[in-house]
């Protein structure tokens, strides 16, 4: 996958929930290398676009594409080996480890009888690009909510998918576990990952992105660059709050 | 999504499902077929004898028989055929009208008695009423035993029935002719013409509940034998209703008979005014095992409930 | 392992006294006896296996340790189906020489698994999330149930009709035929090695639907087949062993506690424990009952399953882990 190619691509698409369209005429597309991160406020259909682009709704209009084929045309299976979803919250309940959620990403891999020869290299590498492989035996239940989302994200990781889509990954962490996230997501997509992140913050969405999506009613309300999205006037239409001159990021981590 | 499109895992699931059913009927589908069993020694010569659950029994000189059918445990011993009881119903030896004669069989077992039970004695015959398990019948006779279902005796006409069957069965089709006959003449001899007829019906009562019997049931026979009309069967009752307290009121009996020791409650009935029997205190008593008869012990009670009827003012 | 060998090992003891268990003494058995009890021994073997295995499904499927087959109300649907076959049987005895007894009872207790299961499946498909599956479940145990029970009460005037829906309702394998046991057996193993197959996927499944989706699990085919083979293995365990509770409750939580929750080998030793259980049972059943006779199974498992339960429940409440 070269850097720059359109490896996920979204036209008109709009999705209904319980009756209600949620999204409507949605275009984007997501390149190899890049970071896009969708905003908006709540109930701007930020969910239900990270969802759609996993395949996890289908779409009532419009297509998602990925590698070529339309999403919704794929296998279960197929569909997970191109995109990869970490999502806000786990629901796991005790009794798993650290390496046994990790493994749970390979599956999509996981032949009829056995595992695939990559099985204990994926995990391991996984583990290692999140910094968590001293975590591999500790129970899942029993980490800290930077280290669950670290373990979450290398499950995503396990599977190799080119794509990783993050549903707000950093909402529920502190300062310094967020920017932590963050980095580690500068770094996968410098690694040739394509990578969509909705945040909440918009200070971290300058900070991180390299193309933002700004939704509002479920509809695109601007698109493109930090400094072209993130204006005074978007943020007043969107969210209703005056954006400050001169805001910018209050914090960096050691050694940043 | 793929929504209901058929995957690869459908497939084999399917197949595998299938495999199984066939497996399984494969191993289940023989059919059972009838059941004629040769006699071990010269046989009588006569006609098969059909079980009442449609398997057909070969007459034979059985001497090993267990009978877990009370009603036929009292034929049994009234013809003499005692000795050749391995095993009685247990209610038959402490309860049954020929208790007396009974005494003698060397084991009694309850009608529920489990497979082991009833294997473990190496009988030739066993005789289950109605009421039993079917599939402790067939398992049985899966194992080789013979078994004979002597049927519900719900009326005397079916006590006598089935007394003629079991006798052809033990090779006394004759005596049980005649034992059946007398017991049916003597049952109609009980009834007392020139008594006036009253209307009366039969009710128990257990734990509140008011229980009755009726047409298709011995206690039919019992109001009969005592000149009694059965108000019940005139209402449209069949076999063993629960009564509610209004429906006695409807039939209006004038007679009631109960078991002994149940009048009292049946008097203390709130509402028991407006029954005429309770009103009047026309009460018959009369003892629960005699009462539960429903073999050849049916005459004696009705015998009892006769002479009962007669002492009532 | 060790847990393993400790099931195994269990499950050998109560063979073993299963087999000794009876009215008559070890030394005068012969052979139609002994085939006798083998025949019983399977049977719980077989029953307590499913009970058991559908216990891990259901648990797995709606994530959730309370889960079993009566909460689905498939159970409850075999049962009514078999006691509409002893019905049968009794009102039209010439049936039980057309249709043998024991293809009869098995068809009749799956055409009742198939109904619970198809209007659960209805659901699914529209719904298609777990919450709606487990409250219709409850509804339709209770409607089976309710059913059951106006069958008993139609009975009524057939006192021996009732007596043996009582009996069945009570449960107990005293009943189950060589014919039976053949049967059921094809039907439990295939659903045993099915049930296996999909234990990795059920692994992933406690992800939860969405993220389980995500990483590749058919979540409609999955909650499909899992409501397939549960049916299965619960029809196969009512038509043999009649109403018998608490073991796809039991022995899946008590084995999870000691092996974690990965499936594949939760499955084999609840397989192990539940025959395990089931025969032991069956031997207390049969060894406290004074005089000839024995205590109704089901009712073993009860006494025993519904103290331990709590017991073990208020544990692991404790310690954090539930």
């Amino acid at each position: 996958m070269t850097p720059g190619e359109a490896v996920l691509t979204v036209s008109a698409l709009s999705v209904v929930r319980s009756g209600r369209e949620v999204l409507h005429d949605i275009s984007l597309s997501l390149r190899a290398g890049d970071v896009q991160v969708l905003i908006g406020p709540n109930g701007s259909g930020k969910s239900s676009l990270v969802m759609a682009l996993c395949g996890l709704l289908p779409p009532a209009a419009g297509t998602v594409t990925v590698g070529g084929a339309a999403i919704a045309r794929l296998s279960p299976r197929a569909r997970a080996r191109l995109v990869a979803y970490v999502p806000q919250r786990s629901e796991l309940g005790s009794g798993l480890s650290v390496a046994q959620v990790v493994a749970m990403g390979r599956f999509a891999h996981d032949g009829a009888w056995g595992r695939d020869a990559a099985h204990q290299a994926a995990i391991s590498e996984a583990l290692l690009q999140v910094d968590a492989l001293e975590l591999a035996r500790r129970p899942f239940t029993e980490l800290s909510g930077g280290e669950t989302q670290r373990v979450l994200i290398a499950r995503a990781l396990a599977t190799r998918a080119s794509i990783l889509i993050l549903d707000e990954p950093s909402s529920a962490l502190d300062v310094a576990h967020r920017l932590g996230i963050l980095r580690l997501l500068r770094r996968l997509a410098e690694a040739g990952k394509a990578v969509l992140v909705a945040l909440h913050d918009l200070n971290e969405a300058t900070q991180l992105a390299d193309q933002v999506v700004l939704l509002r009613s479920g509809r695109i309300l601007a698109q493109g660059s930090p400094q072209q999205v993130i204006t005074a006037e978007h943020v007043r239409s969107a969210y209703g709050v005056t954006l400050l001159p001169g805001g910018g990021y209050g914090y960096a981590l050691d050694g940043a | 999504m793929s929504g209901m499109a058929v995957t690869r895992s459908d497939w084999a699931n399917t197949l595998a499902l299938l495999g199984a059913c066939l497996l399984a009927l494969a191993c289940g589908w023989t059919r059972s077929g009838v059941v004629v069993r040769v006699a071990d020694t010269a046989g009588t010569g006569t006609a098969p004898v059909r079980s009442d659950d449609g398997v057909w029994v070969a007459p034979g000189p059985y001497q090993r028989i267990i009978s877990l059918d009370p009603a036929i445990d009292d034929a049994l011993a009234e013809m003499g055929l005692a000795p050749r009881l391995l095993a009685v119903s247990s209610w038959s030896y402490a309860h049954g009208s020929r208790a007396r004669l009974l005494q003698q069989v060397p084991h009694q077992l309850p009608p529920g008695a489990g497979l082991e039970d009833l294997l473990a004695l190496h009988g030739d015959l066993v005789l289950v009423s109605g009421a039993s398990d079917p599939l402790r019948s067939a398992h049985l006779r899966a194992a080789g035993m013979t078994v004979f279902d002597c049927g519900t005796e719900r009326t005397a006409a079916d006590a006598a029935q089935a007394l003629r069957q079991v006798a052809a069965l033990l090779g006394q089709a004759l005596l049980g002719e005649q034992l059946a006959s007398r017991f049916l003449s003597r049952l109609e001899r009980v009834r007392d013409p020139s008594l006036p007829q009253l209307s009366a019906c039969y009710v128990a009562i257990y734990g509140g509940e008011l229980l009755g019997g009726t047409t298709g049931t011995t206690y039919h026979d019992l109001l009969v034998a005592a000149s009694l009309d059965d108000a019940a069967a005139r209402r449209g009752w069949r076999d063993w209703p629960t009564y509610h307290q209004e429906d006695l009121v409807t039939m209006a009996p004038q007679v009631i008979v109960t078991v002994t020791g149940m009048g009292a409650t049946l008097r203390a009935l709130p509402g028991a005014a407006r029954i005429p029997a309770l009103a009047a205190d026309r009460i018959i008593e009369v003892d629960g095992d005699l009462l539960a008869q429903t073999g050849i012990g049916e005459l004696e009670a009705a015998e009892a409930v006769a002479a009962a009827r007669r002492r009532l003012p | 392992m060790r847990l393993m060998l400790g099931v195994s090992l269990a499950l050998v003891v109560a063979a073993a006294a299963s087999l000794a268990t009876g009215p008559v003494g070890w030394a005068d058995l012969d052979h139609q006896l002994l085939l006798l009890r083998l025949i019983r021994l399977l049977a719980g073997i077989l029953a307590g296996a499913a009970l058991a295995v559908a216990g891990v499904l259901m648990q797995g499927l709606f994530r959730n340790p309370l889960a079993s087959p009566s909460v689905t109300g498939v159970s409850a649907g075999a049962a009514l189906g078999v006691e509409l076959a002893l019905m049968g049987s009794v009102l039209l005895p010439g049936l039980l020489v057309i249709v043998p007894a024991a293809c009869l009872r098995p068809a009749a207790g799956f055409g009742g698994a198939a109904l619970a299961l198809g209007c659960l499946l209805a659901v699914a498909r529209r719904r298609g999330d777990i919450t709606s599956v487990v409250l219709l479940g409850m509804v339709l145990s209770m409607l089976f149930s309710a059913l059951g029970a106006y069958l008993l009460s139609l009975a009524n005037d057939r006192w021996e009709l009732g007596r043996i829906l009582v009996t069945f309702t009570l449960g107990g394998i005293d009943t189950a035929t060589g014919r039976s046991v053949a049967v059921a057996a094809p039907l439990v193993a295939v659903a045993l090695g099915a049930s296996w197959c999909w234990g990795r996927t059920l692994d992933v499944a406690l992800s939860g639907e969405h993220e389980a989706a995500s990483l590749g699990v058919d979540t409609r085919a999955m909650m499909r087949w899992t409501l397939v083979w549960t049916a299965v293995l619960a029809s196969a365990a009512v038509t043999l062993g009649g109403g018998i509770g608490f073991v796809g409750l039991i022995v899946p939580n008590v084995v999870r506690a000691y092996l974690g929750p990965g499936h594949r080998q939760l499955i084999i030793a609840s397989a192990l424990g539940g025959a395990a259980f089931l025969t032991a049972a069956d031997v207390c059943a049969r060894v406290l009952h004074p005089g000839p006779g024995e205590i109704p199974l089901g009712a073993i498992t009860s006494l025993v399953g519904a103290p331990f339960f709590i017991w073990f429940f208020s544990r692991e409440r404790a310690a954090g882990r539930l």
